[in-house]
């Protein structure tokens, strides 16, 4: 599933990479839009009533792990790298999120907005990354984290991942099955 | 100009190494030349409890995860 660590590149990002202290937003519902108080000052207050162009909308970050989902291709030729949020599985399990079923059913890869992410040598635990809750940044700040990627998915990684995004996006049919 | 391109080669019944057992979904799929067909209900959405997928985004909410 992944590239043995010595052979890890922290040159350039590929799709799977997993990054490590990456700005995740969250975004509260309702969204919350704020105005600004002050001319060119800091000081921002809550606003009420209904959205316009040029709202500023608050959205909460925090540091967190995150898989590259766009293609490697991509990566060097577009704008912007498409990822997706990752969370531990045993953090679900403890806070008693996902239940025993559950879990299987996601290392089987059945989830199939729930992509696996087996444990490996003390760097990763068993996780997920949450197609849900992907996002874009701009490509100029995400190959800022290029040194924070723990892991990099190999070939039959990437298989997976490429037949997991398939299926979240459209849904191919096995005819051999 | 430089490019770096997906993996190479079709994929054929890989193993998962990483469970131990044949990935459910990639056995047996072949690249064929005419391409995939797509069906928009192929898959079980209905793996993961409706409960436990609620539960799973309140907590990103309250960014109890990260």
């Amino acid at each position: 599933m992944y590239v043995p660590q010595e052979e890890i590149t922290r040159e350039t990002l590929f799709q799977g990479d997993v990054i490590d202290g990456f700005p995740v937003f969250i975004f509260k519902t309702p969204l919350t839009q704020v105005a600004r108080t002050t001319e060119g000052g800091t000081t921002f207050e809550i606003q009420q009533g209904a959205m316009n162009d040029s709202s500023l909308l608050l959205t909460e970050s925090k540091l967190g792990r995150v898989m590259i989902l766009s293609q490697t291709c991509d990566i060097e030729h577009r704008e912007n790298i498409i990822v997706a949020p990752v969370y531990e599985i045993e953090a679900l399990k403890d806070q008693g999120v996902l239940n025993t079923d559950t879990i299987k059913n996601i290392k089987k890869r059945k989830v199939y907005y729930w992509f696996y992410l087996p444990s490996y040598g003390g760097i990763i635990n068993d996780s997920i990354a949450d197609f849900q809750g992907m996002f874009y940044l701009p490509k100029e700040h995400v190959i800022q984290y290029v040194t924070s990627k723990i892991v990099t998915i190999n070939d039959l990684g990437r298989h997976h991942l490429g037949w997991a995004l398939s299926n979240f996006f459209g849904r191919p049919v096995d005819e051999s099955a | 100009m430089s490019h770096i391109y997906q993996s190479t080669g079709a994929p054929s019944e890989p193993e998962d190494t990483s469970t131990g057992k044949e990935h459910p979904t990639l056995k047996n799929v072949q690249f064929r030349k005419e391409g995939y067909r797509f069906s928009t209900h192929e898959v079980d959405v209905d793996v993961v409890p409706k409960e436990e997928e609620k539960k799973f985004y309140e907590k990103v909410r309250e960014t109890s995860l990260l």
